[in-house]
């Protein structure tokens, strides 16, 4: 399969994932969660509500808490450090980095994986034999016996085996667990990243409206117009603030479900976002067929039930064996009697008549049969979501492709024509503002058809590297009101 | 005729002045003989004529309905209908009591007709699509044959879907000369006929479902700067025969500098006693007015609709009123709104002409022409009469020469104080 042109996207779902297991020091992420957090220096709140109490500044007046209309403001443009990042801003790869540290669930799925190690070094452990002492002291009679249960130390490696089996999938939940809070990051990442940007473009939105104010105004204090005329510009402005304050809202909702996913709190929630999202590849980057495959292929869902399913057949046939095997052990024994030493031993076996375990590994071969069966249905379920996945990722990709080759440059054409016919004095200031907002209504679309291409990509990918993820539909960018991330699943 | 006319148009003649009549016509005053020979002294600014063949004694001549693109001034091209590559058409000119004999070819996408507007002849002639005859299809040649029996000022035009094709300008004027002119021998005779049409600033066609808002206003096909001056004599005795084909406005023509008298309409001559002095006329809808003067003043003198919108083109149209309004804080925002956008407006639209902006593609907003002082901030509807000592050895495109002190220019400080005036 071809891989994505943004190869950060690469580093953040597979070798970092890999590097985090790998090292999977749970040292490494201690310090996180404790009473500490509890007391932790609150972080600092931002103003909210400004387009609501006051109109939004006049060029050199101070932009500060207004996003889109400061000169080097997010929305303006599409600085080069949009991808680098810089000074305190968190990137996409820095942002995933952080999560896999730091996720509290992701560190608690760790420390899992951690248990089930030690629950399989416990299973390997020989058992300890049994030492008896008896004895008479006036008569100088003692009695010494010990006894090792032979049988459950033969089985001991067979056991260790089976915990193995375990703590495989045990790493292969916390692989999963990793990809989907990679997964998560991003799609969160996105989304505030995409809500700033639309933030800033209703505000520029906001700062049209305010215009078309003040144009009626000043008509309407020269003489020039009716009153109504000014109500409506009035009118038009006022709702329009409502919207820069939702879409504020929309920003910082979507920022603090990042930092809930970092796991960050305080000061460290103060990192700044790219003015906008990267650009998405020219050509669509997936083959057709390698969808399915490799998602088939990288599967951990199917790896661990394969897993299950060796560990299952390995039961059965243990089972099987076992059932035939005599429980053994062995005992020495020394008596001490009138000061002479008498020594001893014996075996002491069950004999396997009745009890051969056909019941247990009957259910056994059931349950494997059972996990087949599952393996199969997995795999189906697999191959439609690597499907389904790819779909949405096709549309996305067309649509934001559309918005870059279509409704964009059709949008500021209708502008600068608009601009010729002021010029002529066809249109005036009210349907020129009118048009720039059409404008940036077009934009406000692009950006979340931009952050719908991104999300799709990353659950396309996750599905790749093994897991399958929820939320990974676009979200519509047709709504002209703030969309949500979607809650589409497989 | 008198000696001097006589002198006058002698030399004319020989200097091979297209425009001018023959030297039959001076024998005949009334300049039958030089009727579609090109000799006429009648004058289509910015038009052509219709050229006769006679057959028999029978005026034969040829219309072709068809379209083709007009330049109504430099910047404006259009996608028009008319006649003969002209919109109007080519002019008529015929004499009182001659048989004509005129082809339509139809080279138009839709059928069309021709009514000859205003004539006394056989209704079968009268051009009226379904009324008097069947439409002429695409394709086809029609022939219309009739007698002119009355002089007059006359035009003609589609009479089939007229809204589109007038619109469009299938238009044209039709000139019928008395055997014997009714009042004094002219020296000057010009045709204008107004139109009116419906561009948006940037279009190549005119709109021919316009009702209202026409932006192109038009004398012969032309806007100023584009139309030509009218070059006249001082103490020539001058006539202008307006038409209007417009699709919906009268227009009053104004001249400046002269009074007139309406001598006809295309009902015929208004007796001598009936006239009276004007300086405006009123051109209706459908309608030809013939005026005669003589101008007595030397100068470079304004003639034009007196419909303000009627010489301001495309120009403000869209606009919301801005005079007056106080933009200063709306000029801040626009800064970062739209750095592109700059108020207009605000102290009138004088000068707007001249703005260096960037405009719309083949439009005409604001534009008017370079004048002897300053630019000239009117366009459309407007021309302008030159009154010269020499008119036939003038410059038509050279502006008049003022004596010296003849001009209105600023009031002294001395000149304020001596007449008690305070500034």
């Amino acid at each position: 399969m071809k891989r994505f042109a943004h190869t950060a996207i690469r580093r953040s779902s597979g070798s970092l994932v890999a590097a985090a297991l790998l090292a999977a020091a749970p040292a490494a992420a201690e310090g996180g969660p404790s009473a500490a957090s509890l007391d932790a220096p609150t972080a600092p709140l931002p103003r909210l509500g400004l387009s609501l109490e006051t109109d939004p500044p006049l060029p050199g007046e101070s932009t500060a808490g207004w996003y889109g209309l400061g000169p080097a403001s997010p929305g303006n443009a599409l600085p080069a450090s949009a991808r680098q990042g810089s000074g305190n801003e968190l990137t996409l790869e820095r942002a995933v980095e952080i999560a896999l540290h730091n996720n509290g669930e992701l560190r608690a799925v760790r420390h899992e994986l951690e248990m089930t190690r030690g629950l399989q070094r416990q299973a390997g452990v020989l058992p300890n034999p049994h030492l008896e002492l008896e004895g008479v002291p006036h008569h100088g009679a003692a009695e010494v016996a010990i006894e090792y249960p032979i049988t459950r130390a033969l089985l001991a490696p067979f056991r260790s085996s089976a915990a193995a089996a375990e703590v495989g999938a045990a790493r292969l939940r916390a692989k999963a667990a990793a990809i989907r809070t990679a997964f998560e990051v991003r799609s969160a990442w996105y989304a505030a990243q995409a809500a700033q940007q639309k933030l800033a473009l209703s505000n520029q939105a906001l700062d049209a409206f305010v215009a078309g104010r003040d144009a009626a105004r000043a008509l309407l204090v020269a003489g020039n117009t009716i009153a109504l005329d000014t109500a409506t510009q009035e009118a038009a402005y006022e709702g329009a603030r409502i919207r820069s304050a939702q879409l504020e809202l929309e920003y910082h909702d979507a920022r603090e479900k990042l930092h809930r996913l970092l796991g960050l709190h305080g000061e460290a929630t103060t990192f700044t976002l790219p003015a906008a999202l990267p650009a998405a590849p020219a050509a669509f980057p997936i083959e057709d067929e390698a969808a399915e495959k490799g998602a088939i292929a990288a599967s951990i869902e199917l790896a661990e039930l394969q897993q299950r399913m060796e560990a299952s057949s390995s039961r059965a046939s243990l089972g099987s064996a076992a059932g035939w095997i005599p429980d053994v052990s062995l005992r020495a024994f020394g008596e001490r009697e009138e000061g002479e030493w008498a020594m001893g031993g014996g075996i002491e076996l069950s004999l396997p008549i009745f009890d051969r375990g056909q019941g247990a590994v009957a259910a056994e071969r059931a349950s494997l049969a059972a996990l087949k069966a599952r393996h199969e249905a997995l795999a189906t379920e697999i191959r439609s979501a690597a499907r389904a996945a790819r779909n949405r990722l096709r549309i996305a990709h067309a649509e934001l492709g559309h918005y870059e080759r279509s409704v964009l440059p059709t949008r500021a054409k209708v502008l600068e024509e608009a601009v010729l016919q002021y010029n002529a004095m066809q249109v005036g200031v009210f349907q020129l503002l009118q048009y720039r907002r059409d404008q940036l209504e077009a934009q406000l679309a692009h950006v979340d058809a931009l952050r719908g291409y991104w999300t799709a990509a990353a659950a396309f990918e996750a599905v790749q590297s093994g897991a399958r993820v929820e939320g990974g539909a676009a979200p519509s960018s047709a709504a002209a009101a703030p969309s949500s991330s979607g809650g589409d699943s497989h | 005729m008198d000696r001097r006319s006589f002198m006058k148009m002698t030399g004319l003649a020989a200097a091979g002045a297209s425009i001018l009549a023959s030297a039959d016509a001076v024998a005949a005053p009334l300049a039958r003989a030089g009727i579609g020979r090109g000799n006429s002294r009648l004058v289509t600014p910015n038009g052509q004529a219709l050229q006769w063949r006679i057959v028999d004694g029978v005026k034969v001549g040829h219309l072709v309905a068809e379209a083709f693109e007009h330049e109504f001034a430099p910047g404006m091209k259009a996608e028009v209908w008319g006649y003969n590559g002209g919109t109007p058409g080519p002019t008529i000119e015929a004499n009182e009591g001659d048989r004509v004999r005129i082809y339509v070819t139809n080279k138009l996408p839709e059928a069309t007709t021709v009514h000859w507007h205003g004539f006394v002849l056989p209704a079968g002639m009268d051009g009226v699509a379904g009324l008097n005859q069947r439409p002429i299809e695409p394709g086809e040649t029609f022939k219309y044959e009739f007698v002119v029996k009355y002089p007059g000022t006359y035009m003609y035009h589609s009479h089939y879907d007229e809204m589109t094709q007038i619109a469009l300008g299938m238009v044209g004027m039709f000139i019928v000369h008395p055997r014997v002119e009714p009042g004094p021998r002219v020296d000057r005779d010009f045709v204008l006929m107004a139109h009116e049409w419906k561009m948006e600033a940037g279009a190549r066609r005119p709109d021919p479902n316009a009702m209202s808002d026409f932006n192109v206003l038009t004398f012969n096909g032309k806007a100023f700067p584009a139309t030509a001056p009218l070059v006249v004599g001082k103490g020539e005795r001058v006539r202008i025969r307006f038409g209007n084909l417009g699709p919906m406005d009268h227009h009053p023509i104004h001249l400046h500098g002269l009074a007139f008298n309406v001598t006809a309409t295309d009902g015929g001559y208004v007796p001598r006693s009936a006239q009276y002095p004007e300086t405006t006329v009123l051109v209706p809808v459908g309608s030809t007015r013939v005026i005669e003067f003589v101008p007595e003043e030397e100068g470079d003198w304004a003639m034009h609709c007196h419909m303000t919108h009627h010489v301001m083109m495309q120009m403000g149209h869209g606009l919301p009123n801005m005079v007056g309004a106080d933009t200063r804080q709306l000029d801040r925002r626009m800064s970062r709104v739209l750095p592109a956008y700059m108020t207009m407006g605000t102290k009138g639209m004088g000068g707007m002409g001249e703005m260096p902006m960037q405009m719309p593609p083949n439009s005409l907003p604001m534009r008017g022409g370079e004048g002897p002082f300053s630019y000239i901030d009117m366009g459309g509807m407007f021309t302008v009469l030159k009154v010269r000592k020499d008119p036939d050895r003038a410059d038509p495109n050279g502006w008049y020469a003022y004596p010296r002190g003849s001009v209105a220019t600023t009031a002294s400080a001395d000149e304020l104080a001596r007449d008690g005036i305070a500034t």
